[in-house]
């Protein structure tokens, strides 16, 4: 029988405190990114206009970039995908999005004629498209915490309600600052990755609590933190194996997925780690801090 | 064992409906014989590809209303009329045309030449009113068979209306034949009479048939949609026996096309007037007699619909409102059939890794996992397609992720038996347990998954909504195939071979 941990007896709440200190250093971090850069909002959220271009022979980003100053296009984002230098994106937010397509297409028409080019993808979203999709995918995340929120309340004690929701705002605030740093551009998609880090962090709580809410009822003598430390003792090989295939599963999706799904896979990756970390040191230790200043009387 | 029999029934029940439900999608996919007529038979009942992945474009138009008094939705209506009635004429395969709320309409159309849908999107409606030359028909015809069948006499006697058909009192041809009909007008050109020429209705269904009705028009038009005031639909005023429970349309002329309209229904009574909307023949109805006030009926056994429709084709050709494009998303063939590639190599290694990993990890137990985990994908799929869902990337993303849940719920499993094997129960009590207590776990953390996989479906759009869509259908499957047929499959071995010591 092969195992990855054999009856792993961790003290994790004697470990809280670093824990607590950990989480608020990459908390502040994020946070800092977030306020000071700001999320780099794709062209789904902003409106504007993007162009993917693959061309029959290398061309430089530089090139480039002068052929759409000389229309007076010159800040829009140029990102060079693959190693060949010859497919490219080229996005901007625009007010008038279809125009700027239109416009960029002729620039690269006159200034390359005898470089073929083929237009993988073309997207243009006016402003108050984004605007709306904007509003509209705050609504669903809202939405979708607050039925969480309830459906953990009800079905556990409503600190664990509490405690896994901290926990998974932990876990999208750090993926959100990672991708702040990391340049990354927000489009639909990666707002369809946090939502399911949001699912997995949740699912990891929910996990250890029913693991807890289990022990509680098995273990009546016991004090509470000897519970909350056994709870995340028992399920901790099932933490780390679920984490190694899920991992495995965003990897390959990250290096073999293609250029589309990059970034989606690289923002499961990023929360998917942070989530591993939370669900071991957030939801219990906050649990075992509330009971302690809080105490619960026990039924 | 309690029901064992029962419940291997419904796993082969299950798995009997699945295979039939992905037949179709496998032979869309793999056939490369099938003819055209199948494909479309069986793309009714298969997954659909997103444009993502085959290539196509996705467009949002709103109608500009900006300082117009209209009603917005009556506007939205027209134009959708229009729109409707052009990519008709484009002729794509399996193009999405809807309404959508606030005075939008949403076009999909799979693999097309964008700039040419463009410009016939963009394009100002153009409503006419043609004589229809029926008193020629004939001779025509009879002309253009003579001279075709001059330069080809073996292949046909007469290879001009050998094509047409009869739809009522009205010639018409199968749509197939559209391109070959087309060429041979465009063949005989010199014999058509000057000022005169073919024009086409909107394809139709005739007694299981796709047709289009063939007319002879005036090549000049009498009257332009410009000149119509209103219309509207209504019940039959006429109290004709005839047109009982009928609907009619009713058009007001503006002052100086109603005088026009006059003069040209006096000098044509008993002929027809063709409404033609871009080129298309939407209605020929008969003018009975004068019509002195700029005050038309058209009158036939309409049904409301039709009638409502009809009306809202008048009132298009006076399409005061341009439409605007307000999203755009194109992907072209090459860039679609990349994804796939990847999105299909990604899960297809993903999977791999996984199943390697389970089998090194819970040796035979994992191969029962990857043996649920393979049925868990074979459900979403059959799923999709019995649904005539769309597979996009997010899609396939989606499918990635459902493997990660399938295996979460098979480790809860396992690594609970292996605790209940610890504390010593026997191997039966220990897979019974095991199931019990992490059935409770997987379904809590399903169904909040499932909570926000719904959520996604109905607040998400496009992108999101195709991952929402295999991510939720994924894990009911999954709470299906991993703990449902898992315990069968475990419940079933052990008790058919007295298995004592569990390899887990």
């Amino acid at each position: 029988m092969l195992e990855i941990i054999k009856n792993p007896n961790i003290d994790f709440i004697k470990l809280r405190n670093y824990g607590f200190i950990f989480s608020a250093v990459i908390i502040i971090i994020s946070l800092g990114a977030i306020l000071t850069r700001g999320p780099n909002l794709g062209i789904d959220f902003t409106g504007g206009a993007l162009l993917q271009i693959r061309f029959e022979k290398p061309i430089t980003t530089k090139a480039l970039r002068s052929s759409l100053a000389h229309i007076g296009r010159g800040r829009a984002v140029i990102q060079s995908l693959g190693s060949e230098n010859r497919e490219y994106i080229i996005r901007a937010p625009e007010k008038d999005p279809v125009s700027f397509s239109k416009a960029v297409k002729e620039a690269l028409n006159k200034d390359f004629p005898d470089n073929k080019k083929e237009f993988l993808r073309e997207e243009t979203v006016e402003p108050k498209i984004g605007r709306e999709l904007l509003t509209k995918t705050l609504w669903a995340i809202i939405i979708a915490l607050l039925l969480i929120l309830i459906y953990v309340s009800f079905r556990f004690d409503y600190r664990f309600g509490v405690a896994a929701v901290i926990a998974l705002f932990h876990d999208a605030l750090f993926t959100v600052g990672m991708l702040v740093i990391f340049q990354k551009e927000f489009s639909i998609v990666v707002v369809g990755a946090l939502l399911t880090i949001i699912g997995y962090s949740i699912n990891d709580s929910i996990v250890i609590s029913d693991r807890i809410r289990e022990k509680i009822r098995k273990m009546r003598k016991a004090p509470y933190n000897v519970i909350l430390n056994t709870g995340v003792n028992e399920t901790l090989s099932r933490t780390l194996l679920t984490s190694t295939t899920t991992l495995m599963a965003v990897i390959a999706l990250l290096l073999f997925g293609g250029s589309v799904i990059a970034d989606f896979a690289f923002t499961l990756l990023v929360g998917f780690i942070i989530g591993t970390y939370s669900s071991i040191f957030i939801v219990t230790n906050i649990v075992s801090v509330w009971e302690e200043k809080f105490p619960k009387k026990k039924k | 064992m309690r029901n064992l029999g029962l419940r291997v029934g419904i796993v082969i029940v299950a798995i009997i409906l699945a295979v039939y439900a992905i037949i179709p999608t496998v032979r869309l996919y793999t056939d490369k014989n099938l003819s055209e007529k199948d494909k479309i038979s069986l793309s009714k009942r298969a997954i659909h590809l997103g444009l993502d992945l085959k290539g196509g474009m996705h467009l949002m138009l709103e109608v500009d209303t900006t300082g117009i008094k209209e009603n917005p939705r009556d506007l939205r209506d027209r134009a959708f009329e229009v729109i409707h009635n052009r990519i008709d004429q484009f002729g794509v395969y399996e193009p999405v045309i809807e309404k959508q709320s606030g005075g939008r309409i949403l076009v999909q159309l799979p693999g097309v030449d964008r700039d040419r849908a463009i410009n016939l999107i963009k394009k100002v409606a153009h409503l006419e009113f043609k004589l229809v030359a029926d008193d020629q028909f004939q001779t025509v015809v009879q002309k253009m068979d003579k001279f075709l069948a001059g330069e080809d006499t073996l292949a046909f006697e007469e290879p001009f209306s050998s094509y047409l058909i009869s739809a009522g009192r009205q010639a018409a041809i199968d749509v197939r034949d559209e391109d070959s009909v087309r060429a041979l007008i465009a063949k005989a050109r010199q014999v058509i009479p000057e000022g005169l020429e073919f024009r086409f209705g909107p394809r139709e269904e005739l007694n299981n048939r796709n047709i289009k009705k063939i007319y002879l028009l005036k090549k000049n038009a009498e009257l332009t949609g410009e000149g119509i005031r209103d219309a509207q639909h209504r019940p039959n005023q006429s109290g004709q026996l005839q047109y009982v429970g009928s609907w009619e349309v009713d058009i007001q002329f503006k002052r100086k096309a109603a005088r026009k309209f006059a003069s040209i229904t006096g000098r044509n009574v008993n002929k027809r007037l063709a409404i033609v909307l871009d080129g298309v023949v939407q209605s020929a109805p008969y003018i009975q007699e004068r019509i002195p006030h700029g005050r038309a009926r058209i009158t036939g056994n309409f049904t409301a619909e039709q009638a409502r429709d009809l009306a809202i084709v008048l009132r298009a050709g006076a399409l005061p409102a341009p439409l605007k494009i307000i999203e755009e998303r194109t992907v072209g063939p090459s860039l679609g059939r990349d994804s796939i590639q990847s999105g299909i190599r990604a899960v297809l290694i993903a999977s791999a890794l996984v199943i390697i990993f389970m089998l090194i990890y819970y040796s035979l137990a994992g191969a029962v996992a990857d043996f649920t985990l393979f049925l868990n994908l074979f459900f979403l799929l059959a799923v999709l397609s019995a649904f005539h869902g769309s597979l996009t990337m997010p899609g396939i993303a989606g499918i990635a992720l459902t493997i990660g849940m399938a295996v979460d719920a098979n480790v809860l499993i396992f690594e609970r038996i292996r605790e209940e094997l610890r504390s010593g129960k026997t191997t039966r009590t220990a897979i019974d347990q095991g199931f019990a207590r992490a059935w409770i776990t997987i379904f809590d953390s399903n169904i909040t998954t499932i909570i926000i996989g719904i959520i996604l479906f109905i607040f998400g759009s496009g992108p999101i909504k195709g991952f929402a869509l295999t991510l939720t259908i994924g894990l009911l499957s999954n709470l299906f195939s991993a703990v449902f047929i898992g315990k069968v499959i475990f419940n079933y071995f052990t008790y058919k071979f007295d298995v004592h010591k569990l390899k887990i």
